[in-house]
């Protein structure tokens, strides 16, 4: 919980965050060592230097860690776990629905735990699924358009099996749809980050939430222009809002880019922890203030009502979070950790 | 031969070949690879010219990648003392695809026979068409921002643009770079024609100017985002923060002021040492 200086509680929900085994004993090949090398590298990037890890740390945290971080020392109320499986990559996998699951199942009132689902794997995906669902009740699915399977470099949300796995989805009351674009897709002669498949997609699943994880980047003003058009397309936050320590003047443009396309109500606060901790985060984001020049120029401000949409209520309304009756149940089951602060 | 007059020659050529590289750019950011530091290694022996290059992560993307692999033989193959250029791409997946792609003068289609489905016009087209956009939006930026107002700018034509004087240096830059642009497009560049229409060269009308501006800031935010986060990824990546205290000018690159050279482990290897 973060509390303004004049005492207002803002409910965080931390809306895209992983517990990974990215260890050099998981690695299947070299592109498990280049994966999370990169992750480090972002890690690196854009964290301010007393926040930066050491690199075993990086690779593998446990989940006491992640806890003390998020909810202990980070603000954050409630974190959504955004699997990416990877197991072409990773012998055990990267970041799984089933990894995941071990911490929802030891704080249940702060995690919520989506899925995935990779359309390649045609008919018997659509059951584990189903699955998923049944066992984990999941309300929202993390896809990782570019995830390496074989001899495939990725798909779109226009292939034929991912309208499939949509539908089962709008079947089995799992709406939300988490959309993560990388660098890989075939044909390799068209742009992998392209976001107009997620437009098609929106267009035929109105009853389903696409929520663009990273606000489309590097293609926000493709993004920008998708969301404009679908108003179930959302943005994701994360790797945009962490240019708001080095970069401060940058994250001003970008964030106010969005408030103009989007508005307040689609954007969603995310750490992408461990590539990220909250705490800096939203402590940065909380005493932002958008340069005039920048609001002339846009037209819009970054308020205290507009802060709290996007650090809390907007995930709440995607995941049926009522914040008064969350907050009174987490004060009730208050990690132990919490004690001592 | 006298060595002094050798060593001289080289790095004339050095820096000839370093002027062709600073016109290559990374396509998803407009900017140029020499002052990204994109450039690793450079090695001149006799005619032929090695060039090394790098990029932010192992994974950017292929295409993007096999486009300056391409415009980098190609530019250094315009001096005319050039025989043979050895593109290579370092520290990347498909390292050895693109390498083997650029040593056999292979077309992208050629280079990944099995992923490309059609050659990288169209990709190019829709970068350069941003690129437009938001060379386009920083000179407007400047302008406004120097007093002038909307239907000045619309009015303004090819040649009053040319003529503007006082802009400054950044303005100056700004301005060659957005009529470049507008050339290499094919845009009317005579100089009586509009200076400032859409990437199409269509006129922007006075009551749609603000929207028309507002398209184009959204391009140049994402392209100016996408140079911030890759030069800190390069950055932490070859760890050239701790390099960049080396003195400036310790390598003569002659990148014609730009300010990249620094970091770079240039190796200048005199024709005659092997």
């Amino acid at each position: 919980m973060y509390v303004t200086p004049n005492g207002e509680e803002i409910f965080a929900i931390d809306g895209h965050t992983h517990l990974w085994d990215a260890s050099p004993a998981n690695h299947k090949n070299r592109h498990g060592k280049e994966f999370i090398d990169c992750f480090y590298d972002y890690h690196r990037n854009l964290s301010p230097a007393d926040y930066v890890w050491p690199k075993e740390k990086f690779e593998r945290y446990p989940l006491e860690t992640m806890v003390q971080d998020l909810f202990v020392d980070g603000y954050d109320d409630m974190a959504i776990f955004q699997p990416t499986y990877l197991t072409d990559f990773y012998e055990t996998g990267f970041n799984t629905t089933e990894q995941n699951a071990v911490a929802k199942r030891a704080y249940p009132d702060r995690f919520i735990l989506n899925g995935a689902f990779d359309p390649r794997e045609e008919e018997r995906g659509l059951d584990y699924l189903q699955g998923l669902v049944e066992e984990f009740k999941i309300r929202g699915v993390k896809l990782y358009t570019a995830e390496w399977r074989g001899d495939s470099k990725g798909y779109k949300l226009t292939d034929k099996w991912a309208g499939r796995y949509l539908e089962k989805c709008h079947q089995l009351g799992v709406k939300n749809i988490h959309v993560h674009k990388g660098p890989t897709i075939l044909p390799l002669n068209k742009d992998a980050f392209d976001v107009a498949d997620i437009d098609d997609a929106a267009t035929s699943f109105p009853e389903l939430k696409f929520i663009v994880e990273h606000v489309g980047l590097p293609r926000l003003d493709d993004f920008c222009w998708i969301a404009t058009q679908e108003p179930n397309v959302y943005g994701g936050l994360a790797v945009a809002m962490p240019f708001i320590h080095s970069r401060p003047g940058y994250f001003a443009h970008i964030i106010s880019e969005l408030l103009f396309w989007l508005g307040a109500d689609r954007l969603l606060f995310a750490s992408d922890y461990a590539i990220w901790h909250p705490k800096w985060i939203i402590e940065k984001f909380m005493a932002f203030e958008l340069p005039q020049e920048v609001q002339k120029e846009t037209g819009v401000n970054l308020t205290l009502d507009v802060k709290r949409k996007i650090l809390g209520e907007n995930a709440a309304k995607l995941y049926d979070i009522d914040i008064p009756a969350q907050k009174a149940r987490l004060k009730r089951q208050r990690i132990p950790a919490m004690e001592s602060v | 031969m006298d060595p002094t007059a050798h060593s001289s020659v080289q790095v004339t050529r050095t820096a000839e070949v370093w002027q062709q590289l600073a016109r290559v750019t990374d396509p998803e950011m407009d900017e140029s690879i020499t002052d990204l530091g994109f450039v690793a290694t450079l090695d001149i022996h006799a005619n032929g010219v090695t060039v090394e290059f790098r990029l932010p992560t192992y994974w950017c993307a292929a295409n993007f990648a096999f486009m300056m692999a391409e415009d980098i033989r190609d530019q250094v193959l315009n001096l005319a003392w050039v025989d043979s250029v050895n593109v290579r791409l370092v520290d990347h997946y498909s390292s050895a695809a693109i390498n083997e792609g650029m040593a056999n003068a292979a077309s992208f289609m050629e280079t990944f026979p099995s992923e490309a489905t059609d050659d990288l016009s169209e990709l190019r087209c829709v970068f350069r068409r941003k690129a437009f956009m938001t060379r386009q939006e920083k000179l407007l930026g400047h302008l406004r921002r120097s007093g002038w107002n909307t239907e000045d700018l619309l009015d303004l034509t090819v040649q009053r643009l040319g003529d503007a004087v006082n802009l400054g240096n950044d303005g100056e830059q700004l301005r060659r770079r957005y009529l470049d642009i507008r050339a290499e497009l094919g845009l009317p560049c005579e100089a009586g024609e509009c200076a400032i229409t859409t990437v199409d060269g269509q006129p922007v009308s006075l009551e749609g100017f603000d929207s028309y501006l507002r398209e184009l800031r959204k391009c140049r935010v994402t392209m100016e985002g996408n140079g911030v986060f890759c030069r800190g990824l390069l950055a932490v990546r070859y760890d050239l923060a701790a390099k960049g205290s080396q003195p400036a000018g310790e390598h003569e690159t002659g990148s014609g002021g730009l300010s990249a050279g620094r970091h770079l482990p240039l190796k200048l290897v005199p024709a005659d040492s092997r």
